[in-house]
């Protein structure tokens, strides 16, 4: 220890330090993500050489898409507005439906009991159906096409919704409520003098960054049936007219980039 | 009606330690100016809020406007609110409205729920409104959002608003507390306006005593909840103040 030390400087005494997590500790944690790669990836049949031998259909697929097929355009069009609309409806029902029951989960109307805590139940049970399996499900009950998707979605929706919706509702500031008490205003007229005001930016906010996350699952929605741009994709897949796909690929891509764009800048002027 | 406030006994407490109001008694007059005066913590803001029914006494009885508000059920105590304005230190507007509309809140209470909920108000409220908004010097900012006015302007609407109500009783508690000291002698001024010319029974929290003794002829004072004076202002005299204003070694 001493031969470190140059002559010219006083001896002091260095404690050890025992750091909080030990080398043997990071190796086991280490060890744990390492295996958990391992056993999910052997579980997936994850292959390097099977994506090596693929790469060159890969490439044989991007090329059979060029040159583009811009003739199809039109009728791209056409399938892009179902789309929109199929998103549009399912979010404006949700936000329908949300709107008066997301009051039932917000603590500051309804206390802290057994109906705020159902509500809440309710929202979180609602938004762990996927919307895929929800149009599976309405396929069954009203047939195929874009109905029951706007149902799958509109359902779907109503879970994140309601909860973000019953969020703001807690947010507001609390000042104005008592000033409505003091003037001798009912709960009704609470709810909207000083209550609404202060949320409404926010349930429109929310609605708007849900129609964006709809316009994707629309898009997703109708790969399986629910028509619109998705379904046009599967349609010239098992057609092999990848050169129609192109089409498709980019206006979705316009189509979500365009929708991401326009609903930021929305929120960002209602909030 | 002799007094148009009147308070015995009154107890507050706030389980599990808090005594907010200890053994009040006092007698108030239609048309008076009253100060009350206090540390932060003594009970004034407790004291006003028994006056008009959002914190009930856990003990003793507040008679107010010749009801007993402990005796009445809550649907007349609501309606009772209306006869009572209230004009608080944050001012407690809402903000994403117009100054218009929220001084429309006051008329609430006078209104059924078909125009209070849709917003359409007669236009003799309208009228009453935009009246009261000249009144206390806001005649080019009735339309503006309230989020877009000043300090000083925000709780101008807010006393707009607690006048519209035509209350007989106007409570205010801090009501200059968040504003610099030019600002605070306009809300006095507009306090002491609609005391003098419509006889409204003023009852206002200041923690300024100057301001206390310049603008009212009663000051009360609370110390731990209880009140510790009562009287004209010139008969408080520095021995008294020295005691309200005392801050015990235990109490920091």
């Amino acid at each position: 220890m001493s031969t470190s030390q140059s002559m010219t400087m006083p001896k002091i005494n260095i404690p050890t330090y025992k750091r909080e997590k030990s080398r043997v500790v990071r190796l086991i944690i280490l060890t744990l993500i390492l295996a958990a790669t391992y056993w999910s990836m052997s579980g997936v049949e994850f292959s390097v050489p099977n994506l090596i031998k693929g790469l060159p259909f890969m490439w044989d697929f991007i090329r059979r898409m060029y040159p583009p097929n811009w003739s199809i355009l039109g009728s791209v069009f056409v399938q892009t507005v179902i789309t929109i609309q199929l998103a549009l409806a399912g979010t404006i029902i949700a936000a329908i439906i949300s709107l008066p029951i997301s009051f039932l989960a917000a603590r500051n109307i309804c206390g802290d009991g057994w109906l705020v805590r159902t509500m809440t139940f309710l929202f979180n049970a609602d938004r762990s159906i996927d919307a895929l399996i929800l149009a599976l499900f309405f396929v069954s009950a009203v047939g195929l096409g874009p109905f029951p998707g706007v149902l799958a979605l509109a359902i779907h929706s109503i879970g994140m919704l309601g909860k973000l919706f019953a969020e703001a509702i807690e947010g507001v500031d609390k000042g104005p409520i008592e000033a409505l008490e003091s003037v001798g205003a009912s709960k009704l007229e609470i709810i909207r003098w000083a209550i609404l005001p202060q949320a409404i930016p926010y349930f429109i906010s929310y609605t708007l960054f849900r129609f964006e996350l709809n316009i994707r699952v629309a898009i997703v929605l109708g790969v399986v049936g629910a028509g619109g741009i998705g379904f046009l994709l599967v349609q010239y897949m098992r057609l092999f007219q990848y050169q129609s796909v192109t089409i498709v690929v980019g206006v979705i891509l316009v189509l979500v980039m365009g929708i991401d764009g326009l609903s930021t800048r929305l929120r960002r002027a209602v909030l | 009606m002799i007094n148009i406030i009147e308070a015995t006994n009154v107890t507050k407490r706030f389980p599990p330690k808090v005594t907010a109001l200890q053994n009040v008694s006092i007698k108030i007059e239609p048309g008076e100016f009253i100060a009350i005066i206090g540390l932060s913590g003594a009970g004034k803001s407790t004291f006003l809020r028994t006056i008009n029914g959002t914190l009930t006494p856990t003990e003793g009885k507040m008679r107010v406007l010749d009801k007993d508000l402990k005796a009445i059920p809550n649907k007349e105590r609501i309606a009772l609110r209306r006869k009572i304005g209230f004009i608080f230190q944050q001012f407690n507007l809402v903000k994403q409205i117009s100054a218009l509309d929220n001084v429309l809140t006051g008329r609430i209470g006078y209104n059924p729920h078909w125009r209070t909920l849709s917003g359409i108000y007669s236009q003799d409220d309208i009228n009453l409104a935009t009246y009261y908004l000249r009144e206390v010097g806001l005649s080019d900012k009735i339309e503006q959002r309230v989020d877009q006015l000043s300090g000083g302007q925000q709780q101008r609407v807010a006393i707009a608003r607690a006048v519209c109500q035509e209350p007989e009783i106007l409570l205010a508690d801090e009501p200059m507390a968040s504003l610099d000291p030019k600002l605070s002698e306009i809300v006095l001024q507009l306090l002491q306006k609609f005391n003098r010319d419509r006889g409204i029974t003023v009852l206002v929290n200041i923690h300024v005593l100057e301001l206390a003794r310049r603008y009212s002829r009663r000051i009360i004072a609370f110390k731990k909840g209880a009140l510790v004076f009562d009287g004209p202002n010139d008969k408080l005299t520095n021995e008294e103040i020295e005691n309200i204003y005392k801050i015990e070694d235990n109490d920091i």
